[in-house]
């Protein structure tokens, strides 16, 4: 249950209320409340913890008070024991005036109920929540929290580079990039302007224009998904939804949000939590959602499948994956769509593969509220080929500025084994390149133990300094948001559900604590799953990181004197890595050629869509 | 007329919902009119304490069902005639609806007698309302002209124990109803041929209390006296008086106790095995003013265990046979165990039960 923490100005009817706690050691809450209630000018009288249940009951009689509220622990013996105080109140008349009200942990309405009390209250329940009862008010006070309005990321960054050294060798970097791309398409790009054509001819209605350019389409498709649109076989490990399946969406929407919310919403509602799913299936991916909205997370990522990124060509209609990554169509898309919450932030990420630009135009016309593009990431660490996805990143970056959809710059090919400095400097360039082309991207640092920090030790005594030094350096570079990924955390976490949850749960802290605008978090199972990610364990990650950021507060976390060591080295490394590609003159000759990382790094260039690129 | 029936048990897991479904069942293929709701929650997929699996509730077509609204919205079974009773519970308001057609439903009902009476007064004058009870609780059943009691394992995995707590219950639920304090005159006027009488207003369940009408009744000097007591009475606290009283008092004093059920509210119901021998080897009479009538036990060899490496509830099962046997040979009270046994014995509870309103 959720409570609003400010009250009505008008005062309430002073009601008396006698508090009892049935356990001698669970009174805590109790005081809380009578503190609550006292300042709300109620009447509260809070009996000793070492009364019988009897002598609660005979003293409660004597004092005839509008509520009586016991505290105690429930477990299987003790709930006969309040059965039986519930019983002894009945029948000593107590009840004809007096409602009776149980706390405890464990405690939930269904449980009070079934014990007998007029109401109930567990361990998620703001005290404010029993005032508001004891106030009538219920109907008020029960209301859900959650957010209700999206964030917009990027808001009020003025993208002005404050370190004008590297400012500058970013901008001619950058624009080395864009003219360079500029009289180049590809199959990628040309396929976007087609489904862009024939979603809007599908929308006026006009099915022969659309099915003269799905054929069109079609001819720039490859592999399976070629196949797919030449003799409808389907992909391997896909199947289309049934019809049942589709409903069942449209069902959780509707019929699926009680307005109760876990008190980890409350503490995560103040900031941009963000998890990623992608389970292959929509109808899952549909709870998942709904189970981490209901928990806290503020938005959410679609994952699409890794051969998505390595096929020519997006399918269509609504597809069910038998593996991780959920297929990306404007159905499935449109489908999960549905089922979001009102105020819920929607990424769909396009970064890495044969199909960026199209991702964006899908993004756009499912209503997502941003994407996610990077040409460095792309090409060293996700095996697409760099001169094809620098064409590709930067017709989608344009597409993003022309729908107004913010997007992240991930450097996730830090975990490759790519130093910092050159994961940060593509970053840079391919977000000056975004910001030239007007658009307004979002720096994703990797919040890790990356293999960089652990050769080099920069990770040996904590987590903070190195992860605090990469925000610290980026603050000081440029103007931008930031917003760590994704997810945080990574080659922190183990097997073990606490330790895992525990990682996840500090970095995000971390970041947020130290100015991110949002965070992307893992499930406790993510990094070693050996199977399907399960909803517990999205629930675990989500109420750690929200007792996380409940236990540092406002008291924040405060680096060591390293952490300024790191970001002085960090940004003299980014320097000299810009430098060398500025020098090159050429930003996708340096890709092949290792400046932004090398094969003794771990960055191989990719070769997915080698030789596509064409003159227009 | 109405009939109230209630289905009571002597802790969580004994076996209620299984009997409420037999009884429901039954009365319906008797082409009876039923009124149904449960004075806590039942029907749901999984107990709120253990994890473990639970009977869903299943209602036969045109079954009257009061509960909390949230759940008449959630039920697969449609409801019509849909009425607020004004009653609200921990899950909203209680609103009483007819099923439309067969189906599962979860119960949560009025939890106070108060209320009870309030959301009984929708149910037609000719039915059977049928109360649900829930953990060990007892207090509302006050409303009920019968009862089924369930016990078993999950009470206490000792059936001698249990046979000792069948039999005290039956004795007190048999216990004679003294018409006078029935018949709804006030006592404390004149009682007739009865003497003097006490009035204890507010029961016998604090310590003292017990030994303060013993002085009371010493006080009162010799001759027969009735003593009338409204509310709860704990039989270590009433053996207070009878302590006071040995020695100073024979004179014959009857103990009139509004409803037997209140003498199984607090204190161990153990305790008036002695308390009430040694009450009538004093001479004194202990009585009701009405009552209910147990109509049998239904024993169940059920028992929720948990496991401390798992940290979870296990289903686990005494020998039912040996088990049932254990209690039956030990008290007077008819048992039965449904499942081992069939529903036979339940249903012939049942039909005497019927025959005897009818007649």
């Amino acid at each position: 249950m959720k409570c609003k923490s400010d009250f009505p100005n008008s005062r309430p009817e002073r009601k008396k209320i006698v508090l009892a706690p049935l356990d001698p050691v669970h009174d805590v809450g109790l005081k809380l409340i009578r503190r609550k209630l006292v300042e709300r000018g109620h009447e509260v009288t809070l009996l000793p913890p070492d009364l019988s249940p009897e002598e609660v009951v005979a003293r409660a009689k004597a004092l005839e008070p509008d509520f009586l509220m016991v505290s105690r622990a429930i477990s299987y013996g003790t709930s006969e024991l309040l059965a039986k105080f519930v019983d002894l109140c009945d029948a000593s008349g107590l009840r004809e005036r007096t409602k009776i009200a149980a706390g405890g942990l464990s405690m939930r309405p269904e449980m009070a109920q079934e014990l007998g009390f007029d109401a109930g209250f567990g361990p998620d329940t703001p005290p404010e929540a029993a005032v508001a009862y004891v106030e009538g008010r219920e109907a008020q006070a029960v209301e859900c929290e959650r957010p209700m309005s999206k964030v917009d990321l990027t808001a009020g960054f003025s993208y002005e580079f404050r370190d004008k050294e590297i400012g500058d060798l970013c901008l001619r970097i950058a624009r080395q990039l864009v003219n360079w791309a500029q009289d180049k398409t590809s199959p990628g790009v040309e396929r976007a302007r087609l489904r862009l054509d024939m979603e809007e001819a599908r929308a006026a209605g006009d099915e022969k224009a659309a099915s003269e350019i799905r054929e069109k389409y079609a001819g720039l498709c490859g592999g399976e998904v070629e196949r797919w649109y030449r003799t409808g076989e389907p992909v391997a490990h896909t199947r289309l939804l049934s019809d049942r399946e589709i409903e069942e969406i449209s069902r959780l929407k509707e019929g699926g949000h009680s307005g109760d919310y876990p008190r980890s919403q409350d503490i995560l509602a103040r900031y941009n939590v963000f998890i990623q799913y992608g389970t292959g299936c929509p109808v899952m991916d549909a709870y998942h959602i709904n189970l981490s909205l209901a928990f806290g997370a503020r938005g959410v990522i679609h994952f699409d499948p890794s051969w998505g990124a390595r096929t020519e060509g997006l399918l269509e209609g609504a597809w069910s994956h038998q593996h991780d990554g959920t297929v990306l169509t404007l159905d499935n898309l449109r489908l999960i769509k549905n089922a979001l919450l009102p105020g819920t932030m929607w990424q769909v990420r396009a970064h890495r593969g044969l199909n960026t630009p199209e991702t964006v135009i899908l993004a756009h016309l499912a209503g997502a509220d941003l994407t996610k593009i990077n040409i460095v990431y792309g090409s060293l660490g996700a095996g697409t080929d760099p001169a094809r996805l620098a064409v590709d990143g930067i017709e989608s970056m344009r597409l993003a500025a022309r729908f107004g959809l913010p997007y992240d710059v991930v450097t996730n090919e830090e975990l490759c084994g790519v130093p910092a400095k050159k994961a940060f400097a593509g970053m840079l360039i391919v977000a000056t390149a975004g910001v030239l082309l007007g658009g307004r991207p979002i720096l994703q640092p990797l919040f890790a133990n990356s293999p960089e920090a652990i050769i080099a030790g920069l990770t040996e005594d904590n987590f903070i300094d190195f992860n605090a030094a990469k925000m610290e350096v980026l603050r000081e570079i440029i103007d931008a948001p930031i917003w760590p990924g994704a997810p945080v955390g990574f080659l922190t976490q183990s097997q073990d559900r606490c330790q895992s949850s525990t990682m996840t749960a500090l970095h995000a802290a971390l970041a947020l604590k130290i100015g991110a605008q949002a965070v992307t978090i893992a499930s406790s199972d993510e990094a070693y799953a050996g199977g399907p990610i399960t909803a517990p364990a999205r629930v675990d990650t989500l109420k750690t990181t929200a007792a996380a950021l409940r236990f540092f507060g406002s008291a924040g976390i405060s680096p060591s004197r390293k952490a300024k060591d790191i970001a002085q080295e960090l940004r003299q490394g980014i320097l000299d890595v810009l430098k060398a590609v500025a020098e090159r003159g050429d930003f996708v000759a340096s890709l092949y050629e290792g400046l932004l990382g090398d094969k003794e790094d771990g960055a191989y260039p990719g070769r997915a869509g080698r030789d596509t690129v064409k003159v227009k | 007329m109405m009939r109230v029936l209630g289905i009571a048990g002597t802790a969580k897991n004994t076996g209620k919902t299984t009997t409420l479904l037999e009884v429901l069942g039954y009365l319906s293929s008797l082409g009876r009119r039923v009124f149904v709701t449960s004075i806590g929650y039942d029907g749901e997929d999984f107990d709120n304490i253990t994890g473990l699996p639970k009977p869903r509730v299943f209602i036969p077509e045109g079954t009257l069902v009061a509960t909390a609204l949230p759940l008449i919205q959630a039920s697969s079974v449609k409801f019509t005639d849909l009425q607020d009773t004004g009653v609200r519970c921990a899950l909203g308001r209680v609103f009483v609806g007819r099923a439309s057609a067969g189906g599962k439903v979860v119960l949560a009902g009025p939890t106070s007698t108060r209320d009870l009476l309030s959301v009984m007064k929708f149910a037609p004058k000719m039915c059977t309302v049928l109360l649900d009870g829930a953990f060990s609780r007892l207090s509302p059943m006050v409303v009920a002209g019968a009862l089924i009691l369930a016990t078993g394992a999950a009470r206490s995995p000792d059936s001698h124990r249990l046979a000792r707590e069948v039999e005290i219950i039956g004795k007190i639920m048999s216990l004679p109803v003294h018409g006078f304090f029935a018949s709804g005159s006030s006592p404390g006027g004149d009682p007739g041929s009865a003497g003097r009488t006490i009035n204890v207003e507010g029961g016998l369940f604090l310590k003292g209390q017990g030994k303060e009408l013993g002085w009371r009744l010493i006080a009162d000097g010799p001759g027969q006296t009735v003593v009338y007591v409204r509310g709860i009475v704990n039989p270590a606290v009433f053996d207070e008086t009878l302590s006071e009283l040995e020695g100073y008092r024979r004179d014959p004093v009857v103990f009139v106790i509004s409803h037997p059920i209140l003498m199984l509210l607090s204190g161990d119901v153990l305790a008036w095995e002695d308390v009430l021998c040694r009450a009538e080897e004093m001479g004194f009479v202990v009585a009701v003013g009405s009552s209910s009538e147990l109509l049998g036990v239904t024993i169940n060899p059920y028992r929720p265990s948990y496991e401390s490496a798992t940290g979870r509830f296990v289903a686990t099962y005494l020998p039912p046979r040996t088990f049932l046997d254990d209690i039956r040979n030990l008290t007077s009270v008819p048992c039965t165990d449904i499942i081992l046994e069939g529903p036979e014995k339940l249903r012939s509870w049942l039909h005497r039960y019927v025959e005897k309103q009818n007649s």
